[in-house]
């Protein structure tokens, strides 16, 4: 199971599904990260800081935990 | 008539209030610059309208403290017309509130902001069709330039008169099916506090909070939901609404070309980037306080020159009984404003803004997350602290756009011990113009380090971990010269307003003490704190007058002192002392009475105990350091 803290800069995926419980869910979706989005992570921070993510509207940066319970696919 | 703005973070709502009811919000390049409601009058056309700036929420169902009391308000409160603001050029994800604010059947406008952000990025949207799709009238329009602002207010007024409240688009057909049902099962059940029918089922269906969460027959409409699509309810109508908005988008909107891979793509790369983002950081760090510096000593020399003369005429006085001497105090805080105060002040605040506006403080934010870890707390947490070198008190105000309270808590304590614009001035004006700008920029690394070291301590108070970080990334822009003048405006009347008279009563207070020679008696008392810092007795009174405003500290230390070299009387050890013990004292009145607010008065009481602590540890410590460095 790939999740979206182990995707390498540069590369899109597509999200599958978010785990966690309700509120992490409604915090990512109202983002427009929801299961069907396609994002591309453009950077990561150092010292296993957040990763920035460019999705359809626009660019967030999340932080490791939060990203690793986003379930993404490689797409493209 | 009472027009609310509301929108999705930085999609310029301060922007166009300020247009509209002149310069009152301060607005800035970041997500929740805005945390509390402003309210503010204009007048159009013979009518009087009430224009309420509520800060920016992604959705009604909030998080965050400032994303709440919209939630609050907007359930709670009265008012006529919904502005809902949208970014254009972000339309997809804005229309998603807009969907959920129809849901409130209220008279509503859509405004269609930063259009010309939306055209650079190649999207034609076609308004008409927006509105006769919603049922609300849609304006587009340029907030920064006040293009399209007075037909946003002329539509306010038909959709008022008309009750244009738009169309509630229809989910799907099962999805309906169970909104009818709960819809069925409410009327026959309770009031639903004036809010519509249709919103109060939804909201239940989504398990928003305050929306009986535990009825067992809505729960059991929550459990068809998830077992027909195979996800939690929640999803299933937030996923609901995003295929609506998706529809709508592609009904009304048109990709012209593919957005180029912007020059400001390229900026980001590198202002982001692992090794060279951090040499860009401490750069912008070092040249914002050190041209803050050799802008404000230019303007402190020439200014002085110029009133000389009444300076001189004023420290030469001598004045004739108690009245004399408070008039002398006063005037003397008064010129101290002028010619100490505001050359460093003025440069501060424009190039505060100035980085504000750009969009650069959220990438500090990526930069500082992974150190921000170390002391317990996020990357979300830097941009109070950034504030905080502004003014302490919308720093603490700041602590608003995190969602947990242990965060919030830490992040406000810490954020009071970031020197703010005051002392900044006094670091600059004391030590830098006498010992040197490398000892000014020593005080705020070695303040930066502190701050770390009770972030750590006071992290190892609470259990809970910080809850996940997630914030968007703005736009970089180029802000405008009118901006920065108004914004800096705006914060320096703030000063003129509330600071200047504190100053003017600290140094007549302390004319009127030593008219009574009461001054000595209290030094005397304060020879405990003064003794074992190193400072002579003279030097009470003004340390304590910092707490009223920082400033203070430095206008009555000059007046106390009566002279301008505070080198010749305290040496460098001296100031240095005095500087480290001004910056980490007990914060401002102002500082205290907001803390008070968002922290409740236990804690407050127990970081001036702290305050004063590490003030105390830090003013000794360095009396020893440079006692020792300077022999």
């Amino acid at each position: 199971m790939l999740t979206l803290d182990q995707v390498p800069p540069g590369k899109s995926v597509e999200v599958l599904s978010i785990e966690g419980g309700h509120h992490c869910r409604q915090r990512l979706m109202r983002l427009g990260l929801r299961p069907g989005v396609v994002l591309k992570v453009l950077r990561s921070a150092p010292f296993s800081g957040p990763i920035l993510v460019e999705g359809e509207d626009g660019t967030f940066m999340i932080g490791r935990g939060m990203a690793s319970r986003v379930v993404v696919r490689e797409v493209g | 008539m009472k027009l609310v703005l509301v929108g999705q973070p930085n999609c310029g709502k301060s922007t166009i209030f300020n247009y509209l009811v002149g310069y009152r919000a301060v607005s800035a390049n970041f997500p929740g610059s805005t945390v509390k409601y402003t309210s503010g009058k204009l007048r159009l056309g013979g009518r009087e309208f009430e224009c309420v700036d509520l800060p920016g929420t992604y959705s009604l169902s909030g998080f965050d403290p400032a994303e709440k009391e919209v939630r609050r308000y907007l359930l709670e409160e009265s008012y006529d017309v919904i502005l809902n603001v949208v970014d254009a050029s972000l339309l997809g994800r804005g229309l998603e509130l807009t969907l959920e604010l129809l849901e409130l059947e209220r008279p509503m406008v859509l405004i269609l902001n930063m259009i010309d952000e939306a055209e650079r990025k190649g999207i034609a949207i076609d308004e008409k069709r927006l509105e006769r799709v919603l049922g609300v009238p849609v304006v587009k329009t340029i907030g920064h330039r006040g293009i399209g602002l007075t037909e946003v207010i002329n539509q306010a007024i038909r959709a008022k008169e008309e009750g244009l409240k738009g169309h509630l688009l229809p989910f799907s057909r099962d999805v309906e099916g169970v909104i009818r049902r709960a819809m069925e099962y409410l009327t026959s059940s309770e009031c639903t506090k004036g809010l519509p029918l249709r919103f109060v089922a939804i909201r239940a269906l989504e398990r928003d909070e305050g929306f009986r969460e535990e009825d067992p027959f809505l729960e059991q409409l929550r459990q068809l939901l998830e077992l027909r699509h195979g996800k939690p309810s929640d999803v299933v109508i937030s996923s609901e609404r995003h295929a609506l908005t998706m529809w709508l988008y592609e009904q009304v909107a048109k990709v012209l070309h593919p957005p180029k891979v912007s020059f400001r793509d390229k900026i980001d790369a590198w202002l982001t980037h692992p090794v060279f983002g951090y040499v860009f950081l401490a750069f912008t760090f070092f040249g914002l306080f050190y041209g803050v510096f050799v802008v404000g000593e230019r303007l402190e020399e020439a200014l002085l020159e110029r009133l000389g003369k009444v300076t001189d005429a004023v420290w030469g006085l001598k004045g004739n009984g108690a009245t004399g001497a408070v008039l002398q105090g006063a005037l003397e805080g008064l010129l101290a404003g002028i010619g100490i105060v505001l050359p460093y002040l003025v440069p501060f605040l424009f190039a505060l803004a100035f980085l504000e506006d750009s969009g650069y403080l959220p990438r500090i934010a990526f930069l500082m997350d992974s150190f921000m870890h170390k002391i317990g707390l996020h990357g979300k947490s830097v941009l109070p602290f950034l504030m905080g070198y502004g003014c302490s008190v919308p720093a603490v105000m700041a602590t608003r756009i995190l969602e947990s309270e242990r965060d919030r808590v830490i992040t406000a304590v810490l954020s009071t011990f970031i020197p703010c614009s005051a002392r900044t001035v006094i670091i600059l004006a004391l030590v830098s113009s006498t010992l040197g700008p490398f000892y000014a920029l020593a005080i705020y690394l070695g303040n930066i380090l502190v701050v770390g070291f009770l972030g750590r301590i006071l992290a190892s108070f609470y259990k809970e971990v910080s809850p996940g970080l997630i914030l968007e990334v703005p736009r970089y822009q180029l802000p405008s010269l009118q901006m920065l003048a108004l914004k800096t405006w705006l914060r320096l009347k703030e000063f003129i307003v509330m600071a200047w008279p504190l100053l003017v009563l600290g140094s007549s207070t302390l004319g009127l003490l030593h008219f009574f020679k009461l001054d000595q008696m209290l030094n005397k008392g304060l020879r405990i704190i003064t003794s074992p810092l190193g400072l002579p007795e003279l030097a009470g009174v003004p340390l304590i007058f910092g707490i009223l405003r920082k400033e203070a500290a430095l206008v009555m230390l000059y007046q106390a002192l009566g002279t301008k070299n505070p080198v010749d009387l305290l040496g460098m050890e001296g100031v240095l002392t005095f500087t480290v013990f001004v910056t980490f004292f007990v914060p401002c009145v102002a500082t205290l009475g907001v803390l008070t607010k968002e922290v409740g008065i236990k804690k407050t009481v127990g970081v001036g105990a702290l305050a004063l602590l590490v003030a105390f540890a830090l003013g000794v410590l360095s009396r020893v350091v440079f006692g020792w460095v300077f022999t």
